[in-house]
């Protein structure tokens, strides 16, 4: 029988060596992009933990090495899938904290709330297989699931959330007139021309704006037939919950929205792109099926010729 | 009442492979249901709930990270604001390599500096007053922030904060900029 969770429920049982591949895909970038961060010694507009705590401690230089170099034997850890909840939650802890720290100073972005939202949802997989152990109960009864397929699971709602809150933001502040407003965007993309402009000064920018801006505003139903697409997108995104096919069309729906934003509007999201890539297009799970084409046709013998 | 039973030993008497962590065995012997074990098996029979979870986090805690519920774009106006750095001349300072900040982030800041004023004022001002001040404390902050990065002094006298009202006149289907001066602050 049809039923939301047979449908939407834990199912996927992911290999091995994609599973390795995608946690080493994730704890490489969380490194890679906590090493660049500026550093901060105050937060003088808190948000979220720092509201109640001083999060500038992470910045400390008498504890920053330290703390930072801690980051490794975590990623080793939650990279072999060994103490999991430990080494993914000293990653999560630091990331949020240090994110934190950065929204804190007056201006809160959002490219990276998705990767703090990930690592939260596999701490929470991780405590919730723990209870299962703790129970007696297997997380799936008559399945070999285990705790890193439900921590994928839960990585894939994480991700579809976040796209879910941004659709159902739209229709909420908007009061439901979001595919109407969608003409004026040309405000936006001029704005951003400009904007990007006086950050690095790449010539030409300013005028790419106006082109564009002026194709929007002479086009306005061309233009709100093209960008209602991201807001169904996002609305639907846990259809990616179905299944590993559901979920590579749904992470290439996602992702073409992000190049179209990007070129349009001038506006990156570097991190959720990262994301998508790793676990709903799942490059991991293709190079994993690379290899087995590759040895079933390199590596195998050779069938032998009847005589 | 049927306590919670943690298996420490497998079948064959010696402690379970990756008793730590790893595959959770599947071919246990059914252990007697408790109320934990029937809460967490009701609460197993809710597909999404991570997901229904942080949608309802999101949207109730508004910021709070790594919850939002990404207000970005979610409604878009005739009219646009943003702000952008200039030195004494005029002439536009590199933000990123100077503050650390992008100019994207410039609008977020003038809000925070806004609402800083506006909580530190009792007497409204005048419009031209209160950008001046709002915008001085901004540049202040930025001067601040490049004396932390730089210890060398920049080849600039003063710097200036400059915003830009983009509105879109639909009558004309046409797109104008208005250039407004907000604040000049020396260097020290």
């Amino acid at each position: 029988m049809i039923s939301p969770r047979s449908v939407f429920g834990l199912k996927v049982k992911y290999d091995p060596i994609e599973l390795m591949l995608q946690r080493a895909m994730l704890a490489g970038f969380v490194i890679y992009y906590l090493a660049g961060l500026p550093t901060f010694s105050t937060q003088p507009s808190p948000n979220g933990l720092a509201h109640r705590l001083d999060l500038t401690f992470i910045h400390d230089p008498r504890l920053s090495g330290w703390l930072f170099l801690l980051l490794f034997p975590a990623a080793l850890l939650s990279i072999f899938g060994r103490w999991s909840l430990l080494g993914t939650g000293y990653m999560m802890a630091y990331w949020v904290v240090t994110m934190t720290l950065v929204n804190s100073q007056g201006a809160i972005g959002h490219g990276t709330n998705m990767v703090g939202l990930i690592l939260l949802a596999q701490c929470a997989a991780y405590g919730v297989a723990r209870l299962h152990r703790l129970l007696g109960q297997p997380i799936r009864p008559g399945t070999d699931l285990d705790e890193h397929d439900l921590a994928n699971y839960y990585t894939i709602q994480a991700i579809a959330a976040a796209y879910m809150v941004a659709g159902i933001s739209k229709l909420i502040i908007s009061k439901g007139t979001w595919i109407a407003q969608l003409p004026n965007i040309a405000v936006v993309i001029l704005r951003n021309h400009d904007q990007r402009y006086y950050n690095d000064f790449q010539e030409g920018l300013i005028e790419r704006g106006e082109m564009l801006a002026d194709l929007i505003v002479r086009h306005p139903t061309l233009t709100t037939i093209l960008f209602s697409g991201g807001l169904f997108v996002e609305l639907f995104a846990f259809l990616a919950l179905i299944g590993r096919r559901a979920a590579f069309l749904v992470g290439i729906a996602l992702y073409v929205m992000h190049v179209m934003i990007s070129e349009t509007m001038k506006l990156d999201f570097y991190h959720n792109q990262w994301m998508l890539l790793i676990y709903l297009i799942n490059i991991p799970f293709l190079i994993v099926l690379a290899g087995r084409f590759a040895s079933k046709r390199y590596l195998s013998p050779p069938p032998s010729s009847a005589a | 009442m049927t306590q919670p039973t943690i298996e420490t030993q497998g079948e064959s008497g010696e402690n379970p492979p990756d008793s730590l962590h790893g595959s959770i065995p599947t071919d246990r012997a059914p252990v007697p249901e408790g109320p934990l074990q029937a809460a967490f098996r009701l609460a197993d029979a809710i597909p999404m709930k991570f997901m229904i979870l942080v949608i309802v986090v999101c949207l109730w805690k508004h910021e709070w990270y790594p919850f939002s519920h990404f207000p970005m774009y979610s409604r878009f106006g005739t009219t646009g604001v943003y702000y952008y750095v200039t030195d004494g001349e005029g002439t536009p300072v590199s933000c990123v390599d100077e503050f650390d900040f992008s100019v994207m982030s410039l609008p977020k800041h003038y809000r925070s500096h806004s609402a800083e004023y506006d909580r530190e004022t009792t007497e409204p001002a005048p419009m031209d007053e209160r950008q001046r001040e709002i915008g001085t404390r901004f540049l202040n902050q930025l001067i601040d922030r490049r004396m932390e990065r730089f210890s060398e002094p920049p080849d600039y006298q003063a710097l200036q904060l400059w915003r830009v009202e983009v509105t879109l006149h639909r009558a004309e289907d046409s797109l104008e900029r208005e250039k407004t001066l907000l604040a000049e602050v020396p260097l020290p």
